[in-house]
């Protein structure tokens, strides 16, 4: 359990000892008899100031054209983007100094294009392809507090994503459905330059690298006459690079970091059942 | 669900994920997650909904992991509660309260996770209507 004193909770929000001597985060304490006698047993000390004072204003804005080519046919197409200025006291290129504030920015832009197209009566397919990119305004990060700077490898990320899906009405209250996709992520500002966490101290990655994913789906639905409807559907995600915490357990600091894992695989079966007795009430369960 | 690293290998120096009984399953993802929820319409604007979900015990963790999975995080239910009203054309106001059962939810046992949270939202859209009458090109009648 952590102890009030290293955390004050002022109702609304936490301050991580905003005041006063160096503070000690207790995990436990030692057992009543001897040798120790009850001791706390202590991970960390956190200095004065050693909080994270977070402001963010974030501006975006998009368009998107929706345009009906013919009765088979439906186009979609749009532009997105972005800004985020985030000025806090521990997410900073340099090594994070009490009650400084760092100034970060990142920008993002995205563009995409979307057809569905109606085959057959029966039979409608969805063909997107979505271009992102995103960056930040820094190039270097300082990995301790008198450390070296360090280059960053990848301070802007961009990427294709196509995605195909059909989907087949077998009978009215019947269909079926089947999408083969890929996306990526960008890597989040906490992810590029997290400094602490309780009693870790985060080490920020030079060569953290965007994380993407192919994702597969086959799924059915069906609805028994007006009012419920069940749904299932298996799915698989193959990740390349995908951002991970990883904490380093015999360094004395509790070092910590985000990686990319080379290869992951999530996968598995999802269900949903809704039922709607009226108009006014949907009642709906899920498993995964 | 079933959430593996296909790459993994023991690291350099050693992680503390090394130590789970499965270092190969990803970290704080859940095997079973399962959810309830019901949507209210009491008002022709108005929505209100509440859900609750279930989690179950983490499987692998990356802070103190041990190998008998002993106070893992997980299998807990977070329960939330939404309210959406419709203001006008475009405009429309949101109230969300989550965790309203206060329950303990961490990812380490030594970092708390935010307690009940309360936000409150407003949404504008702008509606260019039939755009696309004008992008139809009418063919010429022969």
């Amino acid at each position: 359990m952590i102890p009030a004193t290293t955390i004050t909770h002022n109702g609304t929000h936490y301050e991580y000892n905003p005041s006063g001597p160096d503070e000690q985060i207790i995990v436990g304490y030692y057992p009543a008899g001897p040798p120790f006698f009850g001791a706390p047993i202590y991970v960390t000390s956190q200095p004065v100031g050693n909080f994270n004072e977070t402001y963010s204003n974030r501006l975006g804005a998009g368009t998107k054209l929706d345009w009906r080519v013919n009765n088979c046919n439906r186009l979609v197409v749009g532009l997105e983007g972005s800004t985020t200025d985030l000025k806090t006291t521990q997410l900073t290129t340099a090594w994070p100094t009490a009650r400084v504030l760092g100034d970060i920015n990142e920008k993002s832009l995205a563009a995409f294009v979307q057809d569905e197209w109606k085959i057959t009566n029966k039979l409608t397919s969805l063909f997107s392809l979505r271009y992102d990119w995103s960056g930040i305004n820094g190039d270097q990060v300082q990995t301790s507090s008198a450390g070296p700077w360090n280059a960053i490898e990848n301070p802007s990320v961009d990427a294709f994503s196509p995605r195909v899906a059909l989907n087949f009405k077998a009978m009215d209250d019947l269909s079926f459905r089947a999408s083969w996709g890929m996306s990526f992520r960008a890597p989040t500002l906490y992810e590029r330059f997290i400094r602490s966490a309780g009693p870790y101290t985060g080490n920020p990655n030079p060569a953290l690298d965007k994380e993407s994913m192919t994702a597969y789906e086959i799924g059915m639905f069906k609805q028994f006459g007006d009012k419920l409807s069940f749904d299932i559907a298996g799915f698989l995600n193959d990740y390349n690079n995908l951002i991970e915490s990883v904490i380093l357990s015999n360094t004395p600091l509790r070092l910590f970091q985000f990686r990319n894992i080379t290869k992951a695989r999530i996968w598995g079966i999802e269900t949903s059942l809704n039922y709607r007795p009226t108009s006014e009430w949907t009642l709906n369960a899920a498993y995964t | 669900m079933n959430a593996k690293n296909k790459s993994y290998a023991v690291s350099t120096p050693r992680a503390i994920n090394d130590d789970n009984p499965d270092p190969t399953w990803l970290a704080y993802r859940p095997e079973h997650t399962a959810s309830v929820g019901t949507t209210w319409k009491p008002l022709s604007k108005l929505l209100i909904n509440l859900n609750g979900r279930y989690i179950s015990q983490y499987k692998s963790v990356s802070a103190h992991a041990n190998t008998t999975r002993s106070n893992y995080p997980g299998g807990f239910i977070v329960t939330n509660a939404g309210l959406k009203y419709h203001v006008a054309e475009g405009a429309e106001l949101s109230l969300l309260c989550r965790n309203i059962g206060n329950d303990t939810i961490r990812r380490s046992r030594v970092v708390p996770c935010p307690w009940t949270q309360f936000y409150c939202g407003s949404g504008f859209h702008i509606l260019i209507r039939n755009l696309y009458n004008d992008m139809i090109v009418t063919p010429a009648s022969p």
